[in-house]
């Protein structure tokens, strides 16, 4: 495997092969972390396009600074949060507008449509998973779903080592609530 | 420990996140309290989705990485229109002016310093535009690279 700066010498130079092997090395993870925010593969695919074209793309600012996993993780959890607005925004307009009640907070998931037990399962997180604010949801996903260690997820989120503790303790606290209500109600 | 422990420590609980004291006592109001029981064992199989390994679809990763980069990679096309639009536009206002200003040189009767304002009021409106596309793209994190 190459190493990461001779990697990133080699995009810069427009290398096409070594755009193959940044894709190589980091689709999963970045694939990871994008279904972690929309929990379905079309999202987290057209996510995990975006990120390696903005990558691609924006290859000559990277100036080393920081890991080329760290910049990756950056540029995903940006635009994760961005899509998430964007897409928050289009339903708020059509919401009002789909009929059989699926914008219920749990209607998905109560649904008999259901194709294994554990999507509902998995839908059923990622419903109490949308509803924690971006900063917590972000620590929890890049904690749980990439494994990252919180010294690391500070790195990415740009904050400190406290911030991330604390704010992945409130994320659990916020899901532990939120199923338990789901659960006994 | 009692129902209200459980309720405040079910997901440290699951990540073993709590002292082993706790766990035993927390595991022995389990084998006591049936709402408890069964609360946990809708949970927990819940919970451990989380991290659960996720795989595209086949040939996704292939796809990616065999298409050509740059600018004909099929993202984003609504913006990549815009800016298509856009560039369209610059070059027929540039050449509008241009042509206007060479008029003007040539025929003498005015001097093209009287329309230079013209040239600020399109850069504006174009910055004004960018500022307009680059919004759209709002990035809560600040991107030190
Ligand atoms: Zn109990």
């Amino acid at each position: 495997m190459q190493a990461p700066g001779e990697l990133i010498h080699a995009l810069q130079q427009g290398d096409e092969k070594a755009y193959a092997t940044l894709v190589k090395t980091y689709g999963q993870m970045v694939y990871s972390t994008a279904f972690g925010f929309f929990n379905n593969r079309t999202d987290a695919e057209d996510l995990t396009q975006e990120v390696f074209l903005e990558a691609f793309h924006s290859i000559n600012k990277f100036r080393g600074d920081s890991s080329v996993s760290t910049w990756l993780y950056r540029i995903t959890v940006n635009k994760s949060i961005n899509q998430l607005k964007k897409n928050k925004k289009r339903e708020q307009l059509s919401g009002s507008l789909i009929p059989g009640g699926e914008r219920t907070m749990w209607g998905h998931a109560k649904s008999p449509d259901a194709i294994s037990e554990n999507l509902e399962r998995r839908h059923i997180l990622h419903t109490a998973m949308d509803t924690l604010p971006e900063l917590q949801k972000t620590a929890f996903i890049l904690h749980k779903y990439d494994g990252l260690p919180y010294k690391e997820i500070a790195q990415v989120m740009n904050t400190s080592l406290s911030s991330v503790e604390s704010l992945i303790h409130r994320a659990k606290i916020n899901l532990q609530k939120k199923l338990i209500h789901y659960y006994t109600t | 420990m009692n129902c209200h422990f459980v309720h405040t420590h079910l997901l440290f609980y699951l990540d073993q996140e709590i002292s082993p004291g706790e766990k035993e006592g927390l595991e022995t109001h389990l084998g006591q309290c049936s709402s408890c029981k069964s609360l946990m064992e809708k949970i927990k199989p819940v919970y451990e989705q989380a991290g659960e390994p996720v795989s595209p679809s086949d040939g996704f990763f292939e796809r990616l990485s065999s298409l050509p980069p740059g600018e004909k990679y099929p993202v984003r096309h609504s913006l990549h229109f815009i800016s298509f639009v856009r560039r369209i536009a610059a070059v027929i206002l540039f050449m509008l002016a241009s042509t206007s200003l060479t008029l003007l040189y040539t025929s003498g009767q005015k001097q093209p310093t009287q329309y230079a304002g013209e040239e600020p009021f399109f850069e504006r409106y174009f910055h004004e535009l960018d500022e307009e596309l680059a919004d759209n793209d709002y990035y809560f994190l600040t991107a030190t690279h």
